[in-house]
């Protein structure tokens, strides 16, 4: 709760400044932001370390194999950096390049689920195999 | 929450939009458009080690 209220009230202050800035430096306006994004991110991140562990005991008492999680916290991952500068690339008017940056997360998170995608096949022709 | 770098961001930009101003209306359009390139440079370094740390953090976490 203390996060959600402390990240609002910045990134409200934040868009202000940027649009006071935006007037006659649009640059440092979109600097500010970026700066934000990098705080609040990573104060954010502080708390996953709980989550994390909290995923991990799941994992054990369903007797999974970490090598299976894996490729979905990448994926987390490049989500978050994908769609902020996709974002920050959109608000400073360039749409183009938020296009790219939406299709280079896209072929990572594919590269990233590879592992997931060879086990599910291997899987489904072990059991076709059986039949 | 490092808020302290946000802060010194925006008083980094208001005092280069300030400078901005003045040159541009004492004419001295040249030096208005040196003192942006500057505010922008100093920024620039300030937040390049602060995303490269974020990205440092992320890759940790999510075990990369």
């Amino acid at each position: 709760m203390e996060l959600v209220a402390k990240a609002a009230v910045i990134c409200v202050v934040v868009a202000l400044t940027a649009l006071l800035l935006e007037r006659d430096t649009p640059e440092l306006g979109l600097l500010l932001t970026l700066a934000a994004v990098a705080a609040v991110m990573t104060y954010a991140l502080s708390f996953y370390q709980q989550v994390r562990e909290m995923l991990e005991a799941l994992m054990d008492q369903a007797g999974l194999d970490s090598s299976l999680f894996a490729p979905i916290l990448k994926i987390v991952a490049i989500s978050l950096i994908a769609r902020l500068g996709s974002d920050v690339c959109k608000d400073s008017g360039h749409g183009a390049l938020a296009s790219l940056m939406d299709m280079a997360g896209t072929v990572c998170a594919l590269l990233a689920a590879q592992p997931l995608l060879e086990r599910t096949l291997a899987l489904l022709l072990g059991w076709g195999g059986q039949a | 929450m490092d808020i302290d770098l946000i802060f010194k961001i925006a008083a980094i930009g208001i005092i280069v939009a300030v400078l901005n101003q003045l040159l541009v209306r004492s004419g001295r359009e040249e030096q208005a458009l040196m003192t942006t390139l500057a505010g922008l440079v100093v920024v620039l370094m300030i937040l390049v080690r602060e995303i490269s740390d974020l990205f440092q953090l992320i890759k940790t976490l999510f075990q990369f």
